[in-house]
């Protein structure tokens, strides 16, 4: 008998260990969602994104997918960056596509270091989601926005510079409303990435832009409610760089025999990581589980206190770090990720949305 | 043969996003119009080819579509002039136009669709694609009438491709697997990336073992596992190498880098940018290499690009268990 409770304790203590250690190997896994309406911008900018993120740099930190749907982000770049095409065709609704990503660290070793899958769907589906009798498949786009661990909103740039002139595109307000509920009813992070930044930046400081969205009385709230998540980022990007496209009219064309330079692409995934981890160290998912917060352990990072900013009325942020026994490789894409942010703040004080409002108001 | 087939089609304007503009009256009456919009998809590039699938869980069964894909030019509509319609990003307006047919997909090659059949769809969809291109915004679907299609002899017959059914969500209806093709035709790669799947359509995790069987072959393996929990502990790094990762850092611009190098402590006294300003003042990178001035005290002398130099003397300690900067003295 004696023996048998010796082996029970034995087998327990050992499974604890196992899978404690089982944990500890498991990649982060994490599902991005980008929400924005029709011509936003989100299908050049996943081919651009890719296209930036492919090759490592100096940090060792790219991205991977299998070689179909590599082959098929190219063509999407590829139809973006050649001037005699028109850009990549608009998405239907039926053409919802999930993109899955590995996420690799490049030193001695090439190292899989995470996964994460992107979600590109149809932008006009989001009005259905708020239109008198939902459809399956608008509850069911729903569902998938809501079991994302990070949600991204697409802000059309174009719509947004026409905005600024005082002369918006009909539906603008009603637009930013509705995208603006669906990310509220997230408990999650939220980062904006303002798309199309290059026909914006010639024109208007990126305060200029940040100063007169957070007049939008619905703009300002949703920000000021996101200060219970810690941050809320506005991440000017350019999926084809400057000078790639011009203004003719209410459209936009390509300039021939322009080369494609896409800027910062890479910086809303990049910040992804830090903010959830931020965001679930406030405040763990509702089932408890507190998932990335695991990993965190697992990888034996060092997330530092979150300070509290109390000019910015409990703006929260934290700095990640590798610990001690942090692998390498996971090390190396803190310090990736870290240093993006830290460059997107240097550059655009203004674009830790929440930071910004209770300093400086509107 | 013949069969009967209802006109539809799914489009958008140059600002309002994808919508069925025509639907059959009997999806349109059953509120299951969306179903058009997201069983439309576009498998091909290639032209002339028309797709067919099956509609599983829809109000009236069997049911399949039998769609092509257009790049609308103006004058198909009725529109003034010939150029290709554009969105306001300049991108192509596509027009997904096709049939709702009473029958499977695999027995739609049968009826003999002809070029003659889809042209009427196109007939029957112009007037609801002017509304829509003219009104700029969302606009409330047709109903289309029933044609009777097919059953054409001396026409050469439509290049038919058969995919993927379409499951209507919530339904218990089954994916079938598409047929094999009717004709053969030029192979492309599929080269799609995985389409969502529900959490009920993938397959169920395999059950973990539980028990005797791993408590006896547990209690043989713990002094194994110990053993190997303890060979594969991280070798500590030295002081030494604390700080010349410091200035490796610095000299790559990296100062986030050499910032994470310090104990969390230090950081929650000072921040980044502090941090930066005092080694490098306003510079992106510096030069230095340390001196060990005690065990856990390094000297560095950080060469910044404009020319100045910051000299600091590094406190080094083990707050976490391997070595990090707890202190940092500028020295004039």
């Amino acid at each position: 008998m004696e023996v048998l409770i010796l082996l029970a304790v034995v087998a327990t203590v050992v499974l604890w260990m196992v899978q404690r250690r089982k944990s500890s190997r498991e990649p982060l896994d994490l599902t991005l969602a980008v929400v924005g309406f029709e011509s936003s911008g989100k299908t050049v900018y996943i081919g651009s994104m890719f296209h930036e993120l492919r090759v490592p740099g100096s940090s060792g930190v790219f991205i991977d997918t299998s070689p179909e749907n590599a082959g098929r982000l190219l063509s999407l770049f590829n139809t973006t960056a050649d001037t005699d095409k028109k850009f990549p065709d608009s998405t239907n609704k039926g053409e919802l596509t999930e993109w899955p990503f590995t996420v690799k660290v490049k030193s001695a070793d090439v190292a899989e270091v995470g996964k994460f899958s992107y979600l590109d769907f149809a932008g006009e589906s989001l009005r259905d989601l708020y239109a008198g009798s939902p459809n399956p498949e608008t509850r069911r786009l729903y569902e998938r926005f809501q079991g994302a661990d990070i949600l991204m909103a697409a802000l059309d740039g174009f719509q947004v510079k026409r905005f600024l002139e005082n002369r918006p595109l009909p539906g603008f307000q009603n637009d930013l409303g509705t995208l603006l509920s669906l990310l509220s009813n997230h408990h999650k992070p939220v980062n904006l990435i303002l798309t199309k930044w290059d026909i914006l930046e010639d024109h208007y400081t990126f305060r200029q832009v940040v100063e007169r969205l957070l007049q939008i009385n619905t703009f300002a709230n949703f920000v000021a409610s996101q200060r219970v998540l810690g941050t809320c980022r506005l991440i000017p990007v350019s999926s084809v760089g400057s000078g790639f496209v011009r203004e003719v009219g209410d459209s936009m064309r390509k300039v021939p025999g322009k080369v494609i330079n896409p800027v910062r692409v890479e910086v809303p995934i990049a910040c992804a990581l830090p903010d959830a981890l931020v965001s679930e160290r406030r405040r763990p998912d509702s089932a408890g589980r507190a998932r990335l917060l695991t990993w965190a352990k697992a990888m034996k990072l060092n997330l530092g206190l979150i300070q509290i900013d109390l000019s910015s009325f409990g703006a929260a942020s934290a700095t990640i770090t590798p610990g001690p026994g942090t692998p390498a490789a996971v090390s190396q894409l803190v310090r990736y990720c870290s240093g993006k942010v830290d460059r997107l703040e240097d550059a655009f004080p203004e674009s830790d949305l929440v930071r910004f409002l209770y300093r400086h108001g509107t | 043969m013949t069969a009967r087939a209802w006109p539809y089609a799914v489009s958008r304007g140059a600002t309002a996003g994808y919508q069925a503009i025509v639907v059959p009256g009997f999806l349109a009456d059953a509120e299951q119009a969306y179903i058009l919009e997201y069983a439309s998809r576009q498998e091909t590039s290639e032209p002339g080819v028309v797709t067919v699938r099956d509609v599983l869980g829809a109000i009236e069964e069997p049911l399949s579509l039998a769609y092509r894909v257009l790049e609308v030019r103006a004058d198909r509509y009725g529109l003034g002039g010939t150029d290709p319609l554009e969105d306001r990003a300049g991108r192509a307006i596509r027009a997904f136009e096709g049939l709702v047919l009473p029958l499977p997909a695999e027995r739609v090659p049968s009826i003999g669709l002809t070029a003659a059949d889809l042209e009427a769809v196109t007939v029957a969809t112009a007037p609801a694609f002017r509304k829509l291109w003219e009104a700029g915004s969302r606009i409330e679907p047709e109903a289309s009438a029933a044609l009777s299609v097919g059953g054409t002899t001396g026409e050469s017959p439509l290049s038919l491709r058969i995919s993927e059914p379409y499951v209507v969500p919530g339904t218990s209806a089954k994916r079938r697997p598409a047929p094999p093709k009717p004709r053969p035709a030029p192979e492309r790669p599929p080269a799609r990336p995985e389409k969502t799947r529900s959490a009920a359509e993938r397959p169920p995790a395999r059950p973990r073992r539980t028990g005797l069987t791993i408590g006896v072959a547990a209690a043989c393996v713990l002094s194994v596992l110990l053993a190997w929990f303890l060979f594969f502990k991280a070798p500590p790094r030295s002081a030494e190498a604390t700080a010349r990762d410091l200035c490796s850092d610095l000299s790559k611009g990296d100062a986030s880098g050499a910032y994470q190098l310090s104990s969390a402590g230090y950081q929650h006294r000072t921040s980044l940018p502090t941090f930066k300003k005092m080694l490098l003042g306003s510079n992106p990178s510096g030069t230095c290499s340390p001196t060990m001035i005690a065990y856990n005290q390094a000297a560095v002398s950080v060469r910044r690009l404009d020319g100045t130099t910051q000299k600091a003397t590094l406190g080094l300690g083990q707050p976490a268990g391997q070595w990090q900067i707890i202190s940092m003295q500028l020295n004039s």
